[in-house]
């Protein structure tokens, strides 16, 4: 993106990329709102867990999702419970009546999260077995056998295992996202699992986070005009065939969305009730 | 018009003919700019 997006720009700046690690994304997030200028010129790509960490542990959080201005995703980031093709079951309906294995990295992680979340509301029978640090180890875990699955993204899956997947070696249960991803027409979302308002909004917090991944956002105090300039420009590089096609050879997968529609997701995100933020935190301790 | 009118008068004149007066363009806000992206890194937490 930095390569790119000032191409675009009125006045062509250049753009260089800083990593900032800790607190998965929570220090990044923090040194945005309250210690870069705020005039557009410093921009952020944050971690898309951030917006329901704000809700869920606020602890250490100095910063607003829903006020940042958000610029554009490059891609969302689709999450799937993803089993192999002979275990016990390969749906939730099956996962009801029997036990299916799988791997975590731990209670934070969507690895726990997604099977806690299932079973507590669904009454599915995953069982969550810890203790791996990676996702790449999760998998060959189930490869040899020794768990059925694993949550996590479905682009670690498209780019180091299409194959067994398109022969059924894989199978994905369920897929996080407030929309369907291109790719799987077939898989159920964990959305449509809703069966009340309460459940969905729920679920659309749980799903909320795809939207946010892989996005590009500002500062709260960036200038409007500023802001509009990078939505056309991040618009016209996700839109422009020669953008496209760096991405496709470098198998960056681009799947956009625009600045408002994530700051419309971001906005939902936190504003999720109290009742119900309380319910989820509640399931994921356990 | 008393003297004090005029000299508003060319003032504010003199004022909105000073280049310093008109709004910075956004273009000549980023020419020569370099922008900065802040990446987090590391694992996520939630």
């Amino acid at each position: 993106m930095a390569e790119f997006i000032g191409n675009y720009m009125p006045g062509k700046p250049n753009a260089i990329v800083q990593n900032m690690p800790g607190g998965g994304g929570v220090r990044a997030a923090n040194y945005l709102t309250n210690v870069a200028p705020q005039d557009g010129v410093y921009l952020g790509v944050v971690h898309e867990t951030l917006a329901s960490e704000q809700v869920l542990k606020p602890e250490g959080i100095m910063f607003d999702m829903s006020k940042m201005k958000w610029i554009g995703v490059m891609s969302m980031i689709t999450s799937t419970l993803t089993v192999r093709g002979d275990a016990p079951a390969t749906t939730i309906e099956g996962a009801k009546q029997k036990e299916v294995i799988v791997a975590s990295t731990g209670r934070g992680s969507i690895t726990h999260q997604l099977p806690t979340l299932l079973n507590a509301m669904y009454g599915t029978k995953f069982k969550i077995v810890g203790g791996y640090q990676a996702m790449g180890e999760m998998t060959l875990a189930m490869e040899r056998g020794e768990v059925h699955g694993r949550a996590g993204s479905l682009v670690g899956w498209t780019q180091t295992r299409a194959k067994e997947l398109a022969d059924g070696k894989f199978v994905h249960v369920v897929q996080v996202n407030l929309h369907k991803d291109p790719t799987l027409p077939n898989v159920q979302l964990l959305v449509d699992l809703a069966r009340n308002d309460r459940e969905r909004q729920m679920l659309e917090f749980m799903s909320s986070s795809a939207l946010m991944g892989r996005s590009l956002l500002a500062p709260p105090g960036t200038p409007d005009d500023r802001v509009a300039a990078l939505r056309a420009a991040f618009q016209a590089m996700v839109n422009d065939p020669v953008f496209l096609d760096v991405a496709k050879k470098r198998q960056h997968d681009i799947i956009p969305a625009t600045g408002e529609e994530v700051a419309a997701a971001a906005a939902k995100t936190v504003l999720l009730p109290k009742d119900l933020s309380a319910e989820l935190t509640k399931i994921f301790d356990q | 018009m008393n003297r004090s009118a005029v000299f508003l008068s060319c003032f504010l004149v003199a004022c909105a003919g000073a280049p310093g007066a008109q709004a910075q363009t956004v273009e000549d806000f980023y020419r020569g700019k370099t922008l900065r992206i802040i990446a987090s890194t590391g694992a996520a937490s939630t």
